[in-house]
């Protein structure tokens, strides 16, 4: 089976990072060191929006140890809600949402944001409840 | 462990762990793979030295499917010095990866002594097919045979590490000193007597016998001719000699035949 | 007993009806609800990255207001803005030089001394006023109704500011029982909603409000009880936009925890404010005849 297809991203592809490497910048944002994981799946098993994600969790702990940049241009990172349901089920106390965030964190920290909040109709925007937009504009804005 | 070695040596993954922590110590900042189809690290505060080499050392784990094995590459024009390709695929990405690498360590399962096949039978004792001995009872007895006056442990009976076959070790040298302290034993009642005058010196009872008590030999007075002795000591009363005897020449003390005999008359009460 | 209450923008807009019906229960129960001064949005979500302060400067601001009212305890009705502070509140309890770096930076303000302790209404109700005082007080029991409790995230997850199991979370189950309703038990019930796709992915969160009510249909659950505005809002709102991609799908009622409360303990019905529910929830009582006492 060949290397899944991730969408290209010329932003994206021209970030270098602080330490040379993905997995220590990670460290550093998230403070959790990845390289304990032993590939059991339990969060891509928990995760609710894994049927949507182009990369499951556990996939994208395994490029972030490749050190494949590629992962910054899945869509699994923007997917993430931050529910914590993987956190508290690795058997490795490994906190992948703290992971996820610095993923996101790399990106948005270069000027490269992720949303379209401002094309939202005036009608939802009355609608939604403003912790939806405050919680997004947390996410997926740097 | 495979097909051909269906067991695990509890003693090849915590090496791979430590091979890697000592060439992350050696080498600083060299990359380690560990390749492996799973990892179980056996021993006591192993799982924390495991996770331990793991965070603190940067090592890069790949698990394999077992069907997949990896594969390793020699250098075309120098294969006994140039760097190595090894493939590997991955089983969570479901993609084969291609690592250079200056060094490959294997960590091999280990089989059982080569001597095992020929100890097995000039000791009539049990071994596996993959070369272990057999223990006369998991728990009851482990580190004794069927066979009295013999002892098992270590690497021997089963693969272990160096903590268990010592304690193992000591166990049977334990088990041994028993009877050498008693310097008297205690026989089991039923045995078996041979009459050497009906014995045909076939050897059936002697191959038949589980405990090794059972030898065939010329008689004294009579080098000629082949009889069969019962060592008291090793009998163990189980009565397979004398069912198998086709001269009748063994019995077994408690049932011998004219016993047996009345018996059946008692139970079938004048049939 | 007469509490802090930190609101959150969410309650003052579309969970008013969660606010009214929390002051009236907690008339009914004796005590006080009061607005805190000077709150500001708590800034949801909790930080998540270990080198960023700046994202605490917000939550810790109201902590700071309700230590200037004199006070240690602080109540809030929205479970993402109780862990948004209860998450900083930790923080700078357990990093003191962060609490140091946060106090000096904000220097028109008092520094936060630590001393404050954040509440989700529902920890209050259970270990101050206690479920079976409030079964006492019980006019009208929601006898009849099957309820399926719904938890989300915020309530639960991270582990250190969770108010229950968070595999197996008890205090709605107990809070319903009290009440006098059957409980529906669902494995989705600790599920995310869908939170904030809402805005930018609807489709991913009409999906999801139609699984998690789903499992609670198979069941036989007549409706569902929540305490969090934005779950509210996802499995209601959205719930309901989902009737027009799967055929034969009805979004089941959705009531807050305090709605129920309300009207076991005989209260108007007016408090509830059913009118701001995308699916009406009054007619599900009104057909058990427990609407009114």
């Amino acid at each position: 089976m060949s290397k899944k297809q991730l969408p290209k991203n010329k932003k994206i592809s021209q970030i270098v990072f602080k330490k040379g490497e993905l997995a220590k910048e990670v460290e550093d944002i998230s403070g959790e060191n990845l390289f304990g994981c032993y590939q059991c799946g339990t969060c891509s098993a928990g995760c609710p929006y894994v049927d949507d994600m182009d990369l499951t969790p556990d996939e994208v702990i395994r490029y972030i140890i490749l050190d494949r940049k590629e992962v910054l241009n899945c869509k699994t990172i923007w997917l993430c809600s931050a529910c914590f349901t993987c956190a508290e089920r690795c058997p490795r106390d490994i906190n992948i949402t703290k992971i996820m965030e610095a993923l996101r964190q790399i990106v948005l920290r270069r000027k490269i944001d992720h949303s379209n909040a401002h094309k939202t109709t005036k009608k939802e925007r009355e609608k939604i409840p403003q912790i939806a937009f405050v919680s997004l504009f947390r996410k997926n804005i740097g | 462990m495979d097909k051909k070695r269906p067991y695990c040596c509890r003693i090849g993954c915590g090496v791979s762990i430590k091979n890697a922590k000592l060439l992350s110590e050696k080498y600083p900042g060299v990359k380690i793979w560990l390749l492996y189809r799973d990892m179980r690290v056996f021993g006591k505060e192993e799982e924390e030295y495991y996770s331990d080499v793991l965070k603190n050392h940067h090592v890069t784990v790949v698990r394999y499917p077992g069907e997949k094995k990896p594969e390793v590459i020699l250098d075309k024009k120098d294969p006994k010095n140039g760097p190595m390709t090894v493939k590997v695929y991955d089983d969570i990405l479901n993609e084969e990866l291609t690592l250079e690498s200056d060094l490959v360590v294997l960590t091999v399962n280990t089989e059982g002594e080569a001597l095992t096949e020929s100890l097995k039978n000039m000791l009539k004792i049990p071994a596996d097919s993959g070369g272990f001995f057999l223990e006369a009872h998991a728990k009851i007895r482990p580190l004794d045979f069927a066979t009295d006056g013999i002892y098992l442990c270590g690497a021997a009976h089963y693969p272990k590490n160096l903590v268990d076959s010592i304690a193992q070790a000591e166990g049977a040298a334990s088990r041994a000193s028993i009877p050498i302290m008693q310097q008297k034993m205690k026989g089991e009642g039923q045995v078996s007597v041979v009459n050497q005058d009906l014995c045909s010196g076939c050897k059936t009872c002697e191959s038949i016998c589980p405990y090794s008590a059972i030898t065939v030999g010329p008689l004294k007075d009579n080098p000629d001719r082949l009889v069969a002795e019962v060592n008291k000591a090793l009998c163990k009363g189980c009565g397979a000699c004398a069912g198998a005897c086709p001269s009748g020449a063994i019995e077994q003390k408690g049932f011998k035949a004219k016993q047996i005999r009345v018996m059946l008359d008692a139970l079938l009460g004048g049939m | 007993m007469k509490l802090l209450y930190f609101p959150g923008c969410t309650l003052k807009t579309s969970a008013k009806n969660l606010e009214k019906s929390a002051f009236a229960v907690m008339e009914k129960l004796g005590h006080e609800l009061k607005e805190m001064d000077d709150w500001v949005c708590c800034g949801v979500v909790a930080s998540l990255s270990d080198d960023d302060l700046m994202r605490h400067l917000a939550p810790l601001r109201s902590l700071i207001h309700v230590e200037d009212q004199g006070e240690d305890k602080v109540i809030t009705l929205c479970d993402m803005c109780c862990n948004t502070l209860k998450q900083t509140n930790l923080r700078v309890k357990e990093i003191p030089d962060d609490l140091e770096t946060l106090n000096s930076f904000m220097d028109r303000e008092n520094d936060y001394k630590g001393t404050v302790t954040v509440y989700h209404f529902l920890e209050f109700l259970r270990d101050e006023v206690g479920f079976a005082t409030i079964k006492k007080m019980v006019k009208n029991p929601l006898s009849g109704l099957k309820i399926m409790p719904y938890y989300g995230c915020m309530l639960l997850r991270p582990r250190e500011v969770a108010i229950d199991d968070r595999e197996d979370p008890r205090i709605m189950s107990d809070l319903l029982s009290a009440l006098g309703a059957e409980v529906v038990d669902n494995p989705f019930t600790i599920e995310c909603c869908g939170s904030y796709h809402t805005i930018e992915n609807k489709e991913i969160v009409s999906n999801r409000a139609h699984r998690i009510t789903n499992f609670a249909i198979e069941r036989d659950a007549d409706a569902i009880m929540l305490s969090c505005p934005l779950c509210r809002f996802n499995l209601d709102v959205r719930g309901k936009e989902a009737e027009k991609q799967f055929k034969g799908y009805k979004q089941l009622p959705i009531y807050y925890y305090t709605q129920l409360i309300a009207i076991a303990l005989g209260l108007d019905p007016a408090v509830c404010g059913f009118d701001q529910h995308a699916v009406d929830p009054s007619l599900l009582l009104k057909k058990k005849g427990v609407y009114t006492k």
